[in-house]
């Protein structure tokens, strides 16, 4: 017999149904669906966090709470991001932890990684991209949460300010402004880092 | 990605992270039947908030009522009454 062939779920009519008339099986496959897309909003700005899955379940929470909120002018899957985006944004709001980050508090892999990015002036990039991320992560939790988010989004996720501008609902000065206070601060934590490593 | 300086740490090492493998997202067993199920019981929740809301303010209506025909009717209710008297004829006592 052979295979049919995959068919994306009809978002819009999914939505209906559970908007409408509280359609179960709908909103299991609205959560079938979306459940990768938010995973991934939310590792790529808790990845520390341990209880994931209780900040996606949080996620999907809201998202059917405020459900007939959504307009169809806006694609169902970019709303559903902005619920996590700022669902995270509270969540590190709430954390209210800034570590401060020294030298000594680096594995040997990652002390590695930020020592070829201060010194080496080559392009050559470093091999292990796990450390990098796992030290940017550090790096970017000693920021303010919108900061760190604004940084998240652009820089390590590779978005453009417009698409900061959709998932935050911040206009597009406030984003490229953020960027820019965010960025000088990283540099002076490098500059601080650089000093503790030197003391 | 945005056009920054290549020579400098953050950029660099934003460039490296960015290349790190994502996880797989696969939906965690039970994960689904548990968001539904808080989903419905939050519905049904939000149903009998809205009946407990109308019965309370139904009740306090219901008591504004009450104590505006007590006020209306005062006399009625606390007036000194008249009995007959034991063997009087009920007409003697409805007459002016």
């Amino acid at each position: 017999m052979p295979d049919e062939p995959f068919r994306a779920p009809d978002l819009t009519a999914l939505v209906v149904l559970v908007r409408d008339h509280a359609h179960e099986e709908a909103a299991r496959q609205l959560v079938e669906h979306l459940y990768p897309l938010v995973m991934r909003i939310i590792r790529g700005h808790l990845p520390k966090r341990s209880s994931e899955e209780d900040l996606a379940q949080e996620v999907f929470m809201k998202m059917f709470a405020r459900i007939e909120q959504w307009r169809e002018v806006m694609p169902f899957e970019h709303w559903v991001s902005r619920v996590a985006v700022t669902t995270c944004l509270d969540a590190l709001r709430y954390e209210k932890r800034r570590p401060e980050l020294r030298w000594s508090d680096l594995s040997e892999t990652e002390a590695a990684v930020l020592d070829h990015v201060l010194h080496d002036e080559t392009e050559t990039l470093v091999s292990d991209a796990m450390a990098s991320r796992e030290l940017a992560h550090q790096l970017l939790a000693t920021l303010n949460p919108a900061d760190r988010l604004v940084l998240t989004m652009m820089d390590m996720e590779g978005r453009s300010v417009m698409d900061v501008q959709n998932a935050t609902g911040w206009s597009m000065a406030l984003v490229k402004v953020r960027a820019f206070r965010a960025r000088r601060k990283l540099r002076k934590q490098f500059e601080k880092l650089e000093a503790t490593q030197k003391s | 990605m945005n056009q920054q300086n290549s020579t400098d740490p953050w950029t660099k090492l934003a460039r490296v992270a960015a290349k790190a493998p994502v996880q797989s997202a696969e939906l965690p067993f039970g994960f689904n039947t548990r968001v539904i199920s808080q989903w419905k019981s939050q519905t049904e929740e939000r149903a009998w908030t809205l009946v407990e809301w109308f019965t309370w303010r139904g009740l306090a209506i219901a008591m504004l009522v009450l104590v505006g025909c007590a006020g209306l009717n005062y006399e009625a209710f606390f007036s000194p009454t008249e009995t007959l008297a034991d063997g009087e004829p009920l007409i003697s006592f409805l007459e002016p």
